[in-house]
């Protein structure tokens, strides 16, 4: 049996999600392959989405037209704004999705979706033609035939091994790695003494990841606790080291650093006498309660002591254990920044796959790869994002330029214009994007103007009006800090703690979108460090902007180090600004690749 | 940032650049190259001659003066202005030729940067010379010679000085800071998990840093000092023979000596070897309660000079009685009662009580009495310019980074006392750290996060 349609994503993870959504968007027939259809977008890991720079990516998804944002503000159980002593750059949301509902959300959304098609399926093998792939051979021995493929890989607690799939991409000549991971063990919620536990209430404010969703209070939230590991944890993970597999060499795949299992912990930090455990709830009606801080791969008998060791869990019960895994990856800088494999034309990679881990990453990898995989298709030309215009942009760039020995989570210390990459205006650098690929609807695209306008000419009012001395004291007494006649109302917004809405309500004016009002805020009040990180990106916009050759000849420059050549060769940069952030490579590479670089204009 | 940080500022961005274009050592001539938009407006700061740089002709070379931001004479100097495109890299090219002591080399190349150049890259000039069109394709193969030969020549450098004391007083500096870096960062990424660092904490590690940069400036001065030698400021009234003096203890007529008060308007400047030492004796124009507006300037100098200087050389007629002025103001080293061959009206001991200092009479006319006055610089001088424990020559490019790191901590002051959070912080923490990468030859990028995570146990 033959299928045919101009896409195929193989699998609905996250990523597999975005990316089919998007295609199907820009009007093409999009076929969808998963292993089972209970299996889109599931949350095998804790389902919480957002925190420090992976809210910035759903917003950035959310932007570009994507679902992400959308689906967890319908379903989450718990929200709330992190980081809120800080800068606007730092602050991020973060939702507790009621689990099931998260899935079936976006279910409802992939099937409703015009264009997609859904089949149950496995890949058994890619078929190309020269160096482009035409299609892929399922387990059922259909034959799929499409000018496109994305790919991602799943496989959790449940999913059948995506082992197929990888000695798939191996034997296509993609280079692959191995990485491990592990989970924490899930409690059931009546066996937990809440009452014992510091709470953690959600926002009592309205908070969205979307610019579309309403700005209202969900009907009913819950709490998250927190708890925390005691001496006699400890004791029982020392004296239990050698049954872990993470410890006794049966897995060697390269854990995460940022999410060590509790062994992990323990073993390299000794003096720290407590480490925090999370006790977050899955769901609404889901007995399940998930530990967060407990990852560990000893085993069951270990686990249930370890659990009973925390305050208000003694009596807790287990019901589904911590393990460690390991998979397989494709070492990401066989990518372009367009997530498509250089060796292959029309064969995208997005996700776990990649190397990353966490349901953000994978999205945004996924929109950007459905994106390119249509444009691929209907012949237009490719689009990337840059480092200065997102955190998606700093995910590839990373990706493909550095690759990773370890899962890739994203933090916001990866991003270098981390002050121009804020979570509140990820619209205003993506937005336009979205539209010109025909992702972002008319819905939209008004929203996001009316919101810009609002912005533009709130600011020029600021410029141009002036405190006028009839007003002065009144003023002063009504924000509570002195202003003087003739100064400008920008100036006064600029300070810290001067609240616009406060300053239009005095003026008579009605009151704003609060979104319009942050935005008017934060260009002023952090103006001057804005305008440095923005003369930055300028200043290197000439390296970013020269395009090396996909096909240069590395081995031709003579005078090029023998372990600058290796690098280049394997990374292949597409530009010298990419050149620049491959570690190693020197000052004096990047002025040979000038140089060679000018002999290929010319010639 | 850490993931990856655009570490190299590329040469196609409008920088200016300057580099000694004659082999390094002590020739008789030494040539410095500027090439990029800001080539003439440095040249006009630091050379005076005797036609404004606007006005010059395009490569004929002008005789002058190498002056440093003072406008103080360093090294008498020639210079010729390339104009773009009609140069070796199309760009605004300037030559200065000064004598070829390493010190003047450097100290102009140092006078380049701080007009706003940067040091050159290996090979750069020829790639921008190569860039820009003005070498033909066919020698591309020899311009990425020179550019690889010439990087391996700085590494080579690079590498001598890494068992050096300033490079561990660096890497040491740099790691203090990608410490504090990365305790800020861990706060933002992990805010659940790592608390915020007090405000005082962080005052008290920025003031350790600011003053650490300023110790290895300075310790690169120190550094300068011994190769340029003790300043010797002779201040003193009007007429009591200060430029007699000077000349007298140089042999020569470099003064302008005249029997009217107020000749010596400007400061002149005179590099002496005597008593085994280096001495710089500047001459300053005499002190006196003065309407002339450009004379009260030269006593302003005066006061400037006086206050750089590492000894302070008062001089005064012995034939007169004291001068007006107050001795504490000039805190003097030393004391010399000129025109002792004159009749004296002043007795030793009565000097030396008022100004606090002790005193010798010398004749400056006579030659009487200088030996014994240099002896007595000598040994004042003390360990002054004879190398301290921090002595380290700094390259250009070291001290560029450093003044870049010193200015990003300035920054970062301003930022902390205006009680902004972490993230502004890193912005000016992590340009610091960056440079002083750049000098060692490393990037910082992943080293952060290592550390967040080494340092920090944190995770889901």
């Amino acid at each position: 049996m033959t299928k045919f349609s101009r896409v195929v994503v193989v699998g609905a993870g996250h990523a597999g999600c975005e990316a089919a959504l998007a295609c199907a968007r820009m009007g093409l027939s999009t076929i969808v392959l998963t292993s089972s259809r209970t299996h889109i977008a599931r949350m095998p890991c804790n389902p919480s989405i957002g925190g420090p720079a992976k809210a910035q990516l759903v917003r950035e998804v959310d932007a570009l037209g994507g679902e992400m944002a959308r689906v967890i503000d319908r379903t989450h159980l718990h929200i709330r704004m992190l980081n809120t002593g800080k800068g606007p750059a730092v602050q991020a949301l973060r939702a507790q999705a009621h689990r099931p509902a998260y899935s079936e959300a976006m279910q409802e959304v992939l099937i409703s979706q015009e264009r997609v098609t859904i089949f149950q399926d496995l890949v058994l093998e890619l078929r190309t033609r020269g160096d482009r792939v035409v299609g892929l051979v399922g387990s059922s021995g259909c034959l799929y035939r499409c000018d496109a493929v994305v790919q991602f890989a799943g496989g959790r607690s449940g999913e059948p091994p995506a082992n197929g799939l990888a000695s798939c991409l191996r034997s296509m000549g993609l280079q692959m790695g191995r990485l491990k991971t592990g989970t924490t063990p899930r409690v059931h919620r009546d066996s937990v003494d809440f009452g014992s536990l510091e709470r953690i209430e959600p926002s009592s404010v309205p908070l969205t990841f979307s610019e579309l969703s309403p700005r209202q209070l969900p009907a009913r939230q819950l709490a998250c606790f927190l708890t925390r590991t005691s001496p006699r944890t400890r004791e029982i993970i020392l004296s239990n080291l050698d049954r872990s597999p993470l410890f006794g060499g049966q897995i060697q795949g390269t854990g995460p650093r940022y999410c060590p299992s509790i062994e992990d912990k323990m073993v390299r930090f000794p003096d720290r006498t407590t480490h925090q455990v999370w006790v977050e709830p899955e769901g609404f009606d889901v007995p399940e309660v998930y530990l967060q801080g407990v990852s560990t791969s000893l085993p069951l008998d270990v686990q249930h002591e370890i659990v009973r060791s925390l305050p208000g869990l003694e009596q807790a019960v287990i019901i589904r254990p911590g393990y460690a895994v390991e998979y397989d990856y494709v070492l990401p800088t066989q990518l372009l920044r367009t997530l498509e494999c250089r060796a292959w034309k029309g064969l995208f990679l997005a996700g776990q796959i990649n190397g990353t881990s966490g349901y953000e990453e994978a999205a945004a990898q996924g929109i950007l790869a459905g994106i390119n995989a249509a444009l691929r298709a209907e012949g237009g030309d490719p689009v990337s994002i840059g480092r200065d215009q997102g955190y998606l942009g700093v995910l590839v760039d990373d990706l493909v330029c550095r690759g990773t020995l370890e899962p890739y989570r994203m933090h916001t210390s990866r991003a270098e214009y981390r002050l121009l990459l804020r979570q509140d205006n990820a619209d205003q650098r993506l937005t336009l994007l979205g539209r010109r690929v025909g992702l972002v609807d008319q819905h939209r695209w008004a929203v996001f103007q009316a919101k810009q306008s609002a912005i533009e000419s709130e600011l020029a009012r600021l410029q141009r009006e002036r405190v006028s001395g009839r007003v002065e004291s009144d003023l002063s007494e009504w924000m509570g800090q002195s202003v003087q006649a003739g100064q400008k109302l920008e100036e006064l917004v600029a300070r810290p703690g001067f609240s616009l809405a406060r300053l239009r309500s005095f003026q008579g004016l009605p009151e704003l979108d609060p979104r319009v009002v942050e935005q008017v805020e934060i260009s002023l009040r952090y103006q001057g460090y804005l305008r440095r990180q923005q003369a930055e990106v300028e200043r290197l916009q000439s390296l970013e902007a020269r395009a090396l050759p996909v096909d240069l000849d590395y081995a031709r420059i003579a005078s090029l180090s023998a372990e600058a050549r290796e690098k280049l060769e394997t990374v292949r940069p597409s530009t010298l600004g990419q050149a620049s952030r491959i570690p190693g490579i020197t000052p004096s590479d990047l002025s040979l690749l000038m140089v060679t670089l000018k002999q290929c204009q010319t010639v | 940032m850490c993931g990856g940080v655009p570490r190299l500022q590329g040469p196609l961005t409008r920088e200016t650049i300057v580099a000694e274009a004659t082999p390094p050592g002590e020739g008789g001539i030494a040539i410095i190259r500027l090439s990029g938009p800001l080539a003439p407006a440095i040249l006009s700061q630091i050379f005076r001659g005797n036609q404004p740089v606007e006005q010059w002709a395009g490569h004929r070379l002008y005789a002058g003066w190498l002056v440093d931001e003072l406008g103080q004479p360093l090294d008498e100097a020639m210079a010729v202005w390339m104009r773009a495109p009609r140069s070796y890299t199309r760009e605004h090219v300037v030559e200065l030729q000064v004598h070829g002591s390493p010190l003047v080399v450097r100290e102009a190349i140092h006078l380049c940067c701080a007009g706003g150049a940067r040091p050159a890259r290996p090979g750069e000039f020829t790639l921008r010379a190569f860039l820009n069109g003005r070498l033909s394709l066919a020698q591309a193969e020899s311009v990425a010679q020179v550019i690889a030969s010439e990087s391996r020549a700085a590494l080579q450098g690079h590498v001598s000085d890494l068992g050096g004391r300033f490079s561990r007083l660096v890497e040491q500096l740099r790691l203090d800071l990608l410490d504090w870096l990365s305790r800020l960062e861990a706060e933002l990424d992990f805010g659940d998990e790592v608390a915020a660092e007090p405000q005082e904490a962080n005052e008290a590690r920025l003031l350790g840093l600011r003053q650490r940069v300023s110790r290895l400036l300075e310790g690169g001065e120190e550094g300068r000092i011994a190769r340029r030698g003790v300043q010797v400021a002779l201040v003193g009234p009007p007429n009591a023979g200060k430029s007699t003096l000077l000349n007298a203890l140089l042999g020569t007529r470099r003064a302008l000596v005249s029997p009217h008060p107020g000749t010596t308007r400007d400061r002149l400047e005179e590099t002496l070897r005597a008593a085994g030492r280096t001495f710089r004796l500047v001459d300053t124009a005499g002190i006196r309660e003065t309407e002339d507006p450009i004379e009260s300037m030269g006593v302003a100098l005066t006061r400037a000079t006086a206050e750089e200087s590492h000894l302070r050389l008062l001089v005064l007629d012995g034939s007169c009685s004291l001068p007006p002025l107050d001795p504490k103001v000039w805190n003097p080293d030393l004391v010399v009662l000129n025109k002792c061959d004159l009749e004296a009206a002043l007795p030793v001991e009565e000097v030396v009580s008022w100004a606090c200092a002790p005193a010798l009479s010398v004749s400056a006319r006579e030659g009487e009495n200088l030996e014994k006055l240099l002896e007595l610089l000598s040994e004042r001088a003390g360990r002054v310019g004879q190398g301290s424990e921090l002595e380290y020559f700094l390259t250009e490019r070291q001290r560029a980074a450093l003044h870049v790191v010193s200015s990003h901590l300035e920054e970062l002051d301003a930022t902390l006392r205006s009680g902004l959070s972490a993230e502004f912080l890193c912005l000016d923490l992590r340009a610091a750290s960056q440079a002083l990468g750049e000098i060692l030859g490393l990037e910082i990028s992943e080293e952060i996060l290592e550390r967040i995570f080494s340092t920090f146990c944190l995770g889901k």
